[in-house]
């Protein structure tokens, strides 16, 4: 027929359109590869009614880290001076690093990386879910496939700070739980959100579900902020990295080679994951 | 096969089907239709069906593709609908009464006809130019008018002078069928960004499309599926580096100035040529040819290759148009080379009302009188096309820099940076820091040495295809933009002009 081609071309646009038009109208996500297969465009949903009510323990409100009116007047922490490994850290050994955290993650990422180059290390990926909390990381089939991939040896945790005014300590402990049981057994250190004046449960609930020696609580630590207000800045995430390399090689429940890197500005040789849960939530 | 119906049950009953059909057939300044709106490939698949059944029907076709080229340049510009038929009519009247005269009545109606296109253009392109100058020669102060160009005015335009002129110098015929002279004008698919279509390529086909058979459908959509990659993956991937960069060149090092004026001469080859691609495809489809309107010009081993590689349409419609007329190469070497840089001069005039194009074009202009005077004294071989090739590139990404800059300033503050801040760690800096981009720049570059025939012989393969599969083609194509896309789909860089 003359026009048969045409009539098969019509279809093929239509049928094409149609069906990546209704693909974005499917409430469900799928992925090929560990990858999200995206939609044409994001329907908004409505905000679904809370049915259940969160109960809450009486917590004292007294902040864990009072901010002087005058700023000038705040010391902060500094980087420690470096504890040399202990007996138990293999110098000669390797691992495959994967870091897994909140928009913190992505600041420390490169902090972290100079570290694990200067060491040894590979720091193969990294994840930075920016407003995510311990629902997304708990709920989410994402983080597992992630580990499934990139097959790391060693995996640093850092979030909890967009829930750090959170005061349901229980359902927070359960969520980390939860977490943890996705990392299936590969050595860990948990750090804990920074400290920016109160941090009702978050620290103590993620201490509880994670292995206490592997968990590294952050809130002695009093840093410089970046610009935000809400994240420490550059120096600050310097600092921290120090804190948490003396305590990884010192007292962490596996212990790892974490000395002070030779300089800064390493390669970036990792995959950055980056996410938003504004977009993703990952369930 | 339950869970799918129930799937698409559900998708369709939150569908806002009142909502949808206000915005399509509405147009709006916000989503204007581009060939890679989504909503755009699928009216057209729509569109397609019926024009496939009114096919065999001459008249009724033409009618149904104009009535369908004039929504669309609707949905892409607006109330400057009327604008254009109106131009439209009173051309064709133009071309009939020229054909009409003789002798000097025929040169005035000629020259009237052709002043009657042109202001169109220069009162909505360059007004506001004309205003700022005065005020900074005269010291006036004139206040400048607020006006919105009307999207391809620069294109059709074109169109209707080498349609007039062509009727003028006898080469056509004027149309006696005011559909047929509307339907090369209005046809959509170069309508909008070129091809710049000659009335004598195409009016001849208007009553005569070819119907596709498998191979023309398989053209088709390989050229529209390439050209949406190219735009939306390549071009707009790298247009979002050359923004940072050209927005604000003293904050980057030279080498990063270096590889935004690379990048860019990259972005605009596969914006436009991406364009050019889907305008050709499209066509095809409904049994038009349109000519190429970019033949690997990258590969070019020099100046004057090069424009008879990149933009074809306009190329040889400033030559057809302005540099033969002059006089071409017949009134000695002196003129031929002023008659080049005028030509060039226009060419970049042709393309915006600023210093920077005229700069752009005048660049061209004295590179293609140089080339003119040595090309001659030049040896011949293949690697004096390699290192010809390379020097042209380089020459043309130079030129480049003027043509996106935001101003003459801002281009002399990126040659400077390239100049004088520019080290071995920058290109070190950039490779660890934007591995990604590194690399499609590398392999763009790599891409540019691949001789054309390779590359054509490369896409033939894909005609081996059986016709069905090229459905799965399309969807893993459109599905592969939407995957990596950015969020903020660039415009094509030509509707501007």
């Amino acid at each position: 027929m003359k026009t048969g081609y045409l009539f098969l071309a019509s279809l093929c646009f239509i049928v094409a359109c149609s069906m990546l038009y209704l693909y974005s109208y499917i409430p469900s996500t799928y992925l090929v590869a560990d990858l999200e297969i995206k939609k044409l465009f994001s329907i908004e949903t409505p905000l679904q009614k809370v049915e259940r009510k969160i109960e809450v323990a009486k917590i004292d409100t007294i902040p864990t880290f009072i901010i002087p009116k005058d700023t000038t007047k705040i010391v902060y922490s500094s980087i420690p001076e470096p504890i040399l490994p202990d007996s138990s850290v293999d110098d000669s050994t390797q691992h495959r690093v994967l870091l897994i955290g909140d928009s913190e993650a992505g600041g420390i990422k490169n902090v972290l990386n100079d570290y694990c180059q200067s060491n040894g290390h590979k720091l193969v990926a990294t994840v930075e879910w920016s407003s995510a909390t311990s629902l997304n990381f708990a709920k989410s089939d994402t983080i597992s496939k992630i580990i499934k991939r990139y097959r790391p040896t060693f995996v640093f945790v850092l979030f909890g700070l967009n829930e750090v005014l959170a005061k349901d300590y229980s359902t927070r402990k359960a969520l980390a739980r939860q977490f943890q049981k996705r990392l299936n057994g590969l050595p860990y250190a948990w750090i804990g959100p920074t400290n920016w004046g109160y941090d009702y449960v978050v620290t103590d609930a993620f201490q509880a579900a994670a292995d206490s020696a592997a968990f590294f609580s952050s809130k002695h630590l009093i840093l410089p902020k970046a610009m935000d207000g809400r994240h420490p800045s550059l120096p600050g995430y310097r600092i921290w990295m120090g804190n948490v390399a003396n305590w990884l090689q010192e007292s962490s429940r596996w212990k790892i080679r974490m000395m002070p890197p030779e300089r800064v500005g390493y390669p970036k040789k990792y995959k950055a994951i980056v996410l938003n849960a504004a977009d993703y939530r990952g369930y | 096969m339950q869970q799918i119906i129930e799937v698409i049950k559900q998708a369709l009953g939150t569908i806002p089907f009142e909502q949808l059909l206000r915005e399509f057939m509405l147009y709006s300044t916000k989503q204007p239709w581009f060939f890679t709106e989504f909503s755009f490939l699928f009216t057209f698949g729509l569109f397609l069906f019926f024009y496939a059944i009114l096919f065999t029907q001459n008249a009724l076709r033409k009618v149904y593709l104009i009535a369908f080229s004039l929504f669309f340049y609707y949905k892409s510009s607006g109330p400057f609908l009327g604008l254009f038929l109106f131009q439209i009519i009173i051309d064709y009247f133009f071309a009939r009464k020229i054909e009409q005269t003789e002798g000097s009545a025929k040169q005035i109606w000629a020259t009237i006809a052709v002043l009657f296109s042109l202001s169109f253009l220069l009162y909505f392109k360059y007004a506001n130019f004309l205003i700022e100058n005065t005020n900074w020669l005269l010291l006036t102060h004139f206040e400048p008018v607020d006006l919105f160009l009307p999207i391809g005015i620069s294109f059709y335009t074109f169109q209707s002078i080498s349609y007039l002129v062509d009727v003028y110098r006898g080469e056509i015929r004027a149309s006696k069928n005011i559909t047929d002279y509307a339907f090369y004008m209005t046809f959509f698919p170069h309508l909008v960004a070129g091809p710049i279509v000659r009335a004598k390529d195409f009016l001849n086909q208007v009553n005569s499309p070819e119907s596709p058979d498998a191979r023309k459908y398989k053209e088709s959509l390989l050229r529209i599926i390439l050209g949406l990659l190219k735009k939306l993956l390549i071009a707009d991937y790298l247009g979002k580096y050359v923004d940072m960069v050209f927005e604000n060149p003293s904050f980057y090092t030279g080498g990063e100035n270096l590889l935004g004026a690379v990048a860019y001469s990259f972005q605009i080859y596969f914006d436009f040529s991406g364009y050019s691609d889907i305008a050709i495809g499209l066509a095809l489809l409904l049994g038009y040819r349109l000519k190429e309107n970019f033949d690997h010009p990258y590969g070019a081993s020099n100046v004057t290759e090069f424009w008879r590689k990149w933009h074809i349409s306009l190329s040889s419609w400033l030559r057809d148009y302005v540099y033969i007329p002059l006089g071409g190469n017949r009134k000695g070497a002196f003129n031929t080379y002023l008659f080049l840089l005028i030509t060039m001069l226009v060419g970049g005039f042709w393309h915006g009302a600023s210093w920077k194009f005229v700069a752009w074009g005048a660049a061209h202009g004295l590179a293609l009188a140089l080339h003119k005077v040595v090309h001659k004294h030049l040896p011949n071989g293949q690697w004096m096309n390699f290192v010809g090739g390379i020097c042209t590139f380089c020459f043309v990404t130079f030129c480049w820099i003027f043509f996106r800059a935001k101003d003459f300033d801002a281009a002399l503050t990126v040659l400077n940076q390239i100049t004088y801040a520019t080290s071995e760690l920058d290109f070190l800096g950039f490779w660890f820091s934007r591995n990604e981009l590194a690399i499609l720049l590398i392999t763009l570059l790599v891409w540019m040495l691949i001789p054309s025939a390779w590359k054509k012989k490369g896409f033939e393969w894909s005609y081996y295809v059986p016709s069905f599969f090229w459905f799965f083609f399309l969807l893993a194509a459109l599905q592969f933009i939407i995957q990596f896309r950015d969020a903020l789909v660039q415009p094509f860089i030509y509707f501007q002009f």
